[in-house]
């Protein structure tokens, strides 16, 4: 395979593409997670296939052959045109007949639009029963795919229902949407009860496959939800996953035999549309003033601070309070419904600043947010029994890191993250940041605010 | 495996009657004389098997009497006699009970029938009883039901009746203050011109008479003077005629001159007042805007330190102020409240040279922002419109500033016109290409192969800094009218405009910006213009489905321009759905 100058793969020569990524050894995680460029790859069930022909390739929603409805839909959600993975997965997701898809990708890579979208091409809408169902670790993001589900769908005759937690009273009857996304233990409950009729599914979906089998108990009821599903007709099962660590590779393909394989090696947010500064402080005090100096300097829109302890996150939040800004502190939440409520605040847009001791805020993907702030750097203990490489747990956490700065520049938007460094240890972990991830980290000095200023504004120009 | 029963066969009377006798009559075993009379009975009986009397075979004879000595008959006798006695013996006592019985019996069935008939009686009674009060019932509670919907229904209607008279009153004065104001213009604009009128007529009856009063003085002395040196002074005044005459032309050549200027200029002001001004011009004058305020005041504060300094303390105020703005009354009012009282215009007022700065600032911070939230979350630029809108009412010379810039931000798109290919607006011609594109309002790439932004990117950052714009457009003015370029009917200049620009018509940021200006202002101006914009919505549509010349499409043949076109459509489905 030959790749031009757009990072596309070109065929060569009929026979030569045999696929093989199955068996080439996985690089470490650090390289593997940062690449400026970045490739898509397919492995085709069908063996016999050519998986470069332009037969799986789409480079416009028209050529795909949707309901005019659905391709409203799409358009009116402010899409334009289909994404790098996208490209590549819909012929092979929209195929008939079925086949079922393994995809590893992280959330923001349009794979949820790419489900989404076939769920919804592939229900009959003049039969009322449940045809597709979908799978999420947590309530945010089976909220944040149905309402992907339902924005898609406005122009047809979907109708939707949650199988989350005290979403469903005991007496209300059956369920007849055609499209229920929710959580595995939920899920499992309706489908035991018949509450939730499995006959007619032809889709099943399981987004984040590696995060649900993380948590105990999860992988065991996606597993049961799954043998429930009816064994006479066919179901489509595909899963997606952020990583692919060996257990989950395993289990991908007994969870869903014959599946073509196609992996983003990174998401698509093209990480040189973040800029990475870090701001060298004179000590821990410092940093505060500096943090709020920052909106003075930038244009934020709205912006999202990670901290280690519950109680700096506190502080932070009364200085920002006192400076005018409107914060959510997400650690505060008592219960899942509250920290819907968090999130929707911040969505909406009533509060625009977010802060949160979550070490990846998973399930936290707003457009809006063009600037993430590392006010502490991620450390690999944090992470809890992690084994990292060279078990220091005083080393920087890569991979948080990523997926935190990821939270920004999404959809090849721009980006600004924000690291501090306030003394030789952390200065330590920054560098080392900046030679893992093999990125320009721009150190900013504090001293002079114009001098900031001017420097962050050339950068980022 | 079969079953198979045999055969039964049929019994045959015959073979009956020879095997057994009839005991269908019990007589203990004895015979009467009647039993000879069946016998003989029995003989017919069987007849019908048998073709003939003749053939029925004769019964046996049974000799049972002969047999029986007298003395047993006797007994015989006797005991039959006995037996009959017995059996035909009535007890009268027996019969009575009989009958008693029978009595009692019928008298308690009557008596069963009596009560069971009379609760049978009862239970209609009550059953008719309930039903009745049950319809009763009902139908007090229908009458009150409906007097309750009635009493509601009247309210609703007074309550809308209310409603809409408010409503035709409001409608009334605005459209009496509408009219009154454009009657009071109009007015003002006719008593100017009266007055111009009048002073040049004026002038020029005063110039008539001066004339006449100097050529009848002239020929009096020229009279006079005819007397005294006929010949020399004929000549003399021949010539100072001509000269005169010559002098006149002139002065009318000029007079003409200046008042085709004026009038020009009249004309473009009056242009310039309905927005009638070309597009062209209307870049010029943004351009012009932003190249004077860089020269005039950007410039020279960059260029001096403690200037500098100043205006950056003063700029880094409002960056934070805007960035924290949120959707709600309060937020907006004290963002406002501060950017006015706070940091431009103070009680301490800053240099002019200070103030034009930090106008500028502002509009880059607003017009940032709205590029940073607005591509992202639409209704972020509700508030910041608002914002805007305040500001732009409030702040002096703010308007020309903001519209220069959002032109440097967005090139010719809020006008909407191409930028110039050639030249820029003072006649220079373009350095490069970049140079062009720059003023196109591209901005550099992220990337390193590319030196400027994507299309998409572009089509984004400009649909934002527009939507922004157009939600400005949508605020009523407050005291006074808006500077021309922030009112409503720019819309309809704008759109006027692209609908007959076909070159920009072709670019997918053409659809996208008439898709975002329908969804911002789409449902509102239908309301304002009515039927007018509904042709104008005809115009767009058949331009997104049908083409607009030649089968072209609006946005053109990319997949970002049928996306964009694909919105349109929809915007123009869902304004025409709307109720009216």
């Amino acid at each position: 395979m030959e790749k031009d100058a757009d990072g596309f793969y070109t065929p060569v020569a009929e026979g030569s593409t045999a696929p093989s990524t199955e068996e080439k050894p996985k690089p470490s995680a650090n390289s593997d997670l940062i690449k400026n460029t970045f490739d898509v790859t397919v492995t085709l069930a069908d063996q016999q296939v050519d998986p470069n022909s332009p037969l799986y390739s789409a480079k416009t929603f028209e050529e795909l052959g949707l309901h005019q409805d659905l391709l409203r839909g799409i358009y009116d959600m402010g899409f334009s045109k289909p994404s790098k993975i996208q490209e590549r997965a819909l012929p092979l997701l929209l195929a008939n007949p079925p086949t079922n898809m393994i995809g590893q990708s992280q959330s923001g890579t349009g794979k949820t639009a790419a489900f989404v979208l076939t769920m919804l091409s592939r229900i009959d809408f003049t039969k009322n029963t449940t045809q597709a169902v979908c799978l999420a670790p947590s309530r945010e993001l089976a909220r944040q795919i149905m309402s992907v589900v339902v924005a898609m769908g406005k122009f047809t005759a979907v109708q939707t229902e949650y199988a989350i937690k005290d979403n469903l009273t005991r007496d209300s009857g059956r369920i007849t949407a055609h499209i229920v996304v929710g959580t595995p233990g939920t899920m499992t409950e309706l489908m035991r009860k018949r509450i939730l009729e499995v006959a007619d599914i032809k889709v099943f979906v399981l987004d984040e496959a590696d995060n649900m089998l993380d948590q105990d108990g999860l992988g065991d009821q996606t597993l049961r939800v799954k043998n429930m599903l009816p064994r006479g007709n066919p179901v489509q099962i595909l899963l997606f996953s952020a990583t692919f660590p060996d257990h989950v590779r395993s289990f991908a393909s007994k969870f869903a035999p014959n599946a073509n394989k196609i992996e983003l090696q990174k998401e698509e947010l093209n990480i040189s549309g973040i800029r990475q500064f870090y701001m060298d402080c004179k000590d821990e005090e410092h940093k505060y003033d500096i943090l709020v100096r920052l909106y003075a300097l930038l244009t934020v829109g709205q912006s999202i601070i990670f901290t280690q302890h519950k109680a700096t996150a506190d502080r932070i939040a009364a200085r920002m309070m006192d400076e005018g800004h409107k914060v959510a502190s997400l650690h505060g939440a008592k219960d899942p419904s509250e920290r819907d409520a968090i999130i929707d605040n911040f969505r909406d847009g009533r509060e625009k600043v977010l802060i949160t001791t979550n070490v990846i805020a998973r399930g936290i993907d707003i457009l809006q947010v063009n600037m993430v702030v590392n006010y502490d750097l991620p450390l690999l203990y944090e992470r809890g029994g992690h084994e990292g490489p060279g078990f220091h747990g005083d080393n920087p956490d890569i991979e948080t890191y990523i997926h935190r700065i990821g939270r920004t520049g999404r959809f090849g938007r721009r980006g600004i993250s924000i690291n501090f460094v306030h003394d030789k240890r952390t200065w330590l972990q920054m560098e080392k940041i900046e030679k893992d991830t093999n990125q320009k980290i721009l150190r900013i000095e504090t001293n002079d605010v114009d001098e900031m200023e001017q420097k962050m504004k050339d950068a980022l120009k | 495996m079969r079953f198979s029963v045999p055969r039964s066969l049929s019994p045959s009377p015959v073979r009956r009657h020879s095997q057994q006798p009839r005991r269908n009559q019990s007589t203990f075993g004895l015979l009467d004389s009647d039993d000879s009379e069946s016998d003989g009975a029995d003989d017919s009986d069987d007849s019908f098997c048998y073709a003939s009397e003749s053939e029925v075979p004769q019964p046996p004879i049974i000799q049972r009497a002969k047999l029986k000595s007298t003395a047993e008959q006797r007994h015989v006798e006797d005991t039959v006699t006995a037996i009959r006695l017995r059996t035909r013996h009535h007890d009268p006592y027996e019969e009575w009970e009989k009958q008693t019985r029978k009595d009692a019996f019928r008298v308690a069935r009557k008596k069963q029938t009596a009560i069971q008939l009379q609760m049978h009686d009862q239970l209609d009674a009550a059953r008719n009883q309930e039903s009745q009060r049950l319809a009763v019932l009902h139908s007090r509670q229908m009458a009150e039901v409906q007097a309750q919907l009635d009493s509601m229904k009247l309210q609703q209607q007074k309550e809308e009746d209310r409603l809409r008279q408010g409503w035709q009153e409001r409608d009334r004065l605005l459209w009496k203050r509408i009219d009154s104001v454009i009657q009071l213009e109009e007015d003002k604009v006719r008593a100017r011109l009266e007055a111009e009128r009048k002073i040049r007529e004026q002038e020029e009856r005063k110039r008539q008479e001066e004339d006449m009063r100097k050529r009848l003085l002239e020929e009096k002395r020229l009279k006079e003077e005819e007397e005294k040196q006929k010949a020399v002074e004929e000549e003399k005044k021949q010539k100072l005629e001509e000269k005169k005459q010559k002098e006149e032309q002139e002065r009318q050549r000029l007079q003409h001159e200046k008042d085709v200027a004026a009038r020009i200029e009249a004309e473009g002001e009056y242009r310039k007042a309905a927005g009638l001004s070309s597009p062209r011009e209307d870049w010029v004058y943004a351009r012009s805007t932003l190249m004077n305020h860089k020269e005039n005041y950007t410039r020279p504060i960059k260029s001096d330190k403690a200037r500098r300094a100043a205006w950056g303390e003063q700029r880094r105020k409002i960056t934070p102020r805007i960035g924290q703005l949120t959707n709600d009354p309060r937020t907006i009012r004290e963002t406002t409240d501060f950017i006015h009282d706070k940091i431009l215009v103070p009680p301490q007022p800053h240099p002019p040279m200070l103030y034009h700065g930090l106008l500028s600032s502002l509009a880059k911070t607003i017009l940032m922002q709205a590029e940073t939230e607005v591509t992202a979350e639409k209704k972020a630029a509700i508030p910041l419109a608002q914002v805007a809108f305040t500001l732009l009412d409030r702040l002096e010379s703010f308007p020309e500033i903001f519209f220069a810039k959002l032109v440097q931000r967005c090139g010719g798109w809020p006008i909407p016109c191409g930028v110039p290919a050639a030249k820029d607006f003072d006649g220079r011609a373009w350095k490069d290409d970049a140079e062009r594109t720059k003023v196109m309002g591209y901005r550099r790439s992220v990337e390193q192969s590319a030196h400027f932004e994507q299309v998409v990117e572009y089509m984004n950052r400009v649909a934002g800094n527009m939507r922004l714009y157009w939600h400005i457009l949508k605020i009523p003015p407050q005291n006074r009218p808006m500077h021309h370029m922030f009112q409503l009917p720019r819309c309809w200049t704008w759109f006027a405009r692209i609908m007959s620009d076909h070159s920009l018509l072709e670019t997918p940021v053409a659809a996208q910006l008439i898709y975002t200006a329908l969804d911002v202002l789409g449902v509102h101006v239908l309301q304002v213009w009515g039927q007018q914009w509904v042709k104008m919505l005809e115009l767009i549509y058949q331009g997104a489905t049908d083409g607009f010349a030649d089968g072209k499409l609006i946005g053109g043949t990319t997949g970002v321009g049928t996306s964009a076109r694909m919105r349109v459509r929809n915007e123009v489905e869902r304004i025409m759905a709307s109720p009216r």
